[in-house]
């Protein structure tokens, strides 16, 4: 999985990605030393959480990617099977929850997790 | 050649906007600020004018920034700093701001400008993103100009404000009793009093440092900075009409731009709300909220402020992808605004597509 991340590090220059598991347990990361992984992962499951329920509660279930943009960076959260891939970029990049780098990413990661993802 | 276009290059944001950025890839600096000026004259509150207007004079603003820059290094001189500072704000640059406000303060610890400065410019980003750090830097800095300066009315001004919006009655209370004293112009301060009313009467208030972080985690402010009537803090204004609109919505949906549209209210209220099968009335019901405007909300109240841990600066929309398609969420102005889309739309081009619609009124820009 490292390999995975590292690799999506290196492709789209982003600073940092983490594999999340949907409880918030970390699964792994390839980000800066020093960085507070227990809380980044804890965040982005809760984020996912808060919007997967109001879009079941809304009848908008199937939630793939949701993308925070702001000043000065952009969290990206990815499905990948049965945890999230959450990736963290730089304001000046245009690279959004659509890219093909991420997506491909989540893919490998589901496949490595040995599922596929039912969803789009 | 550019006559005809030079016709229409007023008729829409997105015409100007267009017609700029030509411009400025052909390296036509000048005449790209001069379509976005006129452009800013027809649609003053038009962000993607207003954006590109930044980019021109960030670059403009260049050969002044290393001249000061060069005078702060050989004669550390107030005046410089003051310049450099101000330079940077007026290029909506906080982050070079601050650091340069931050190296004044450290070079020229007998004057108070430099924290008025300092906390001014951290009052704006804690109202922004309602972060305490950035609460208790305002407070600090605001409180040390103040005592630098026994006569300075500015950060005692600033401070009233601050203890305002997050509701520090007794602080209020006694800053508008020193402004009272201290100000020249009794009748200046006539709106202040008539907006503090009758909250003067609290007994006993949290601690400062409790109210900040309270904030941070319910992530609203008790009042609004606009309601403070005595604020000269310059803000890049953008107002979405409210009479204007509701006809912009039913528009873009009509028009098969967007499949849901809703716009809230900075109190969560529905301002306006179009599906494909007609308008639904704005009186809505507010407290059980379906659909869109419950995933709106969401995204305001609950996931920003767990976002804002992430320390992204301040947040500009929320996309969100699944099997029912896609989902833009963001602040235009003074209004909450999230649409629904098919999954082929490009999120970032609704995006763009909706602060210019929604900027320019009645939708009459639409190109």
């Amino acid at each position: 999985m490292k390999a995975i991340l590292k690799e999506l590090n290196e492709t789209i220059s982003s600073r940092g990605c983490l594999v999340v598991a949907r409880d918030g347990m970390l699964v792994a990361a390839e980000v800066e030393p020093g960085t507070d992984l227990d809380r980044l992962s804890a965040l982005g499951a809760a984020i996912v959480t808060e919007v997967g329920e109001c879009l079941a509660r809304t009848g908008m279930e199937g939630l793939s990617t949701l993308e925070i943009a702001a000043e000065h960076g952009k969290l990206i959260l990815a499905e990948a099977g049965p945890t999230y891939l959450l990736v963290l970029l730089g304001a000046r990049l245009e690279i959004g929850p659509g890219s093909i780098e991420i997506k491909s990413a989540a893919q490998r990661l589901t496949r490595e997790a040995g599922l596929h993802s039912t969803k789009q | 050649m550019g006559r005809l276009t030079d016709m229409f290059a007023g008729k829409s944001v997105s015409a100007c906007v267009e017609r700029a950025r030509r411009k400025m890839a052909a390296g036509k600096l000048e005449d790209a600020y001069r379509v976005i000026e006129k452009g800013l004259e027809r649609f003053p509150n038009s962000t993607a004018l207003m954006d590109l207007n930044l980019s021109i004079r960030r670059a403009r603003a260049h050969s002044k920034i290393r001249q000061l820059e060069m005078s702060i290094e050989s004669h550390q001189s107030p005046r410089a700093f003051e310049e450099l500072v101000k330079l940077y704000q007026d290029l909506e640059l906080p982050a070079e701001a601050l650091r340069r406000a931050a190296a004044y303060a450290e070079n020229h610890p007998e004057l108070d400008s430099p924290h008025l400065m300092l906390g001014s410019m951290y009052l704006e980003m804690f109202f922004e993103e309602l972060r305490a750090r950035h609460g208790h830097k305002a407070h600090e800095h605001l409180l040390r100009a103040a005592a630098l300066n026994p006569m300075a009315i500015q950060p005692r001004l600033l401070l009233a404000e601050l203890y305002f919006c997050i509701d520090a009655r007794r602080s209020l209370s006694m800053m508008m009793r020193a402004l009272e004293q201290m100000s020249p112009d009794q009748n200046a301060l006539e709106p202040a009093r008539a907006a503090v009313g009758d909250l003067e009467d609290a007994e006993k208030e949290d601690s400062l440092e409790g109210i900040f972080e309270r904030i941070e985690v319910h992530g609203a402010l008790s009042r609004a900075p606009e309601l403070w009537p005595l604020s000269k803090r310059q803000k890049r204004g953008v107002r979405v009409q409210e009479d204007n609109a509701d006809p912009a919505v039913q528009e873009l949906v009509a028009s098969g731009a967007m499949d849901e549209l809703v716009l809230l209210r900075r109190d969560g209220t529905v301002l306006s709300h179009a599906t494909p099968t007609g308008m639904r009335p704005p009186e809505e019901d507010e407290d059980k909220p379906a659909g869109l405007v419950d995933v709106v909300r969401t995204v305001a109240t609950k996931v920003y402020p767990q976002a804002r841990e992430f320390d992204l600066g301040k947040f500009e929309r929320c996309t969100i992808k699944g099997s029912f398609g896609n989902l833009v969420i963001g602040r235009v102005g003074n209004v909450l605004t999230g649409a629904r889309t098919a999954a082929s739309v490009e999120p970032h081009r609704l995006w763009d597509r909706l602060r210019m619609e929604l900027e320019g009124g009645s939708g009459e820009g639409t190109p």
